[in-house]
């Protein structure tokens, strides 16, 4: 198991200037477990505390196989983690709530093929343009919690479906910093 | 190992010859230097992208015309 006590820099400190937008940005991405080869993973030897959820290294996806494309509204998405478990034994829970506007015959298909898969969850925050902020790994994976959607009633319903997934992870999230080759978004 | 995927797109005429898009059949990279569309790629951004040791785009070696 990891010993933390090698971590040589802990701190909270404050970056004066910095961009620290909420929410996050318009295009998520989801891996399946199963379609990766490869799986970038933080390195085992690192002494700094970034380096326990920073992955340098590409995830590489099997042949002709692809991320998925979500595209998500701004306002009704969002993730959130916290820790979990009992005193000295902790470990964190990290959801994500992506909500894709429009309901359809392939996003209807989309929510039956994806409710029990084991996921890493790439999102993006406002702003950002390489990287990618990862919940879930290949060993404690992001799973469906909930998908729900529909046409809503009356003129102010939110029309689409609602994909929340979940992971449990020794860590709040990883810094993935690799490439991800994706299909044509929209 | 560089893998000879299908590629389901036309990469930018700019790179046609000079450079290969490789171990992916998608047209869009989320890479180091930002999110490059290999459709549209200029042949300055495919220089950037080898150089910074991407796994999906190789330089290919032109050969000299032969003098006559």
């Amino acid at each position: 198991m990891r010993d933390y006590n090698t971590i040589t820099d802990v701190g909270f400190e404050f970056v004066d200037g910095l961009e620290n937008p909420s929410g996050l940005g318009e295009e998520a991405f989801l891996i399946r477990v199963s379609d990766l080869q490869t799986e970038g993973l933080p390195v085992e030897s690192g002494t700094t505390s970034a380096s326990l959820v920073t992955i340098l290294a590409d995830h590489v996806l099997k042949a002709g196989k692809h991320a998925i494309p979500v595209n998500i509204l701004f306002d009704k998405s969002g993730s959130e983690f916290k820790s979990s478990g009992e005193e000295l034994s902790k470990l964190f829970e990290t959801s994500v709530t992506l909500l894709c506007p429009q309901v359809s015959a392939e996003k209807l298909g989309g929510a039956t093929a994806i409710k029990n898969s084991r996921f890493l969850v790439m999102i993006r925050r406002l702003g950002q343009n390489t990287g990618f902020w990862q919940i879930g790994t290949k060993g404690s994976s992001a799973k469906v919690q909930d998908i729900t959607g529909g046409f809503g009633t009356g003129a102010t319903a939110e029309v689409g479906i609602k994909i929340v997934l979940k992971a449990f992870s020794l860590v709040p999230m990883y810094d993935y910093q690799g490439e991800l080759p994706t299909p044509a978004g929209a | 190992m560089a893998m000879a995927n299908k590629l389901n797109f036309t990469p930018s005429t700019a790179i046609q010859g000079k450079f290969e898009v490789i171990n992916t059949s998608d047209p869009i990279l989320h890479s180091r230097i930002g999110v490059i569309d290999f459709r549209l790629i200029s042949e300055a951004q495919a220089e950037q992208l080898v150089k910074a040791g991407t796994r999906y785009l190789k330089k290919l070696k032109v050969k000299p015309k032969k003098q006559i």
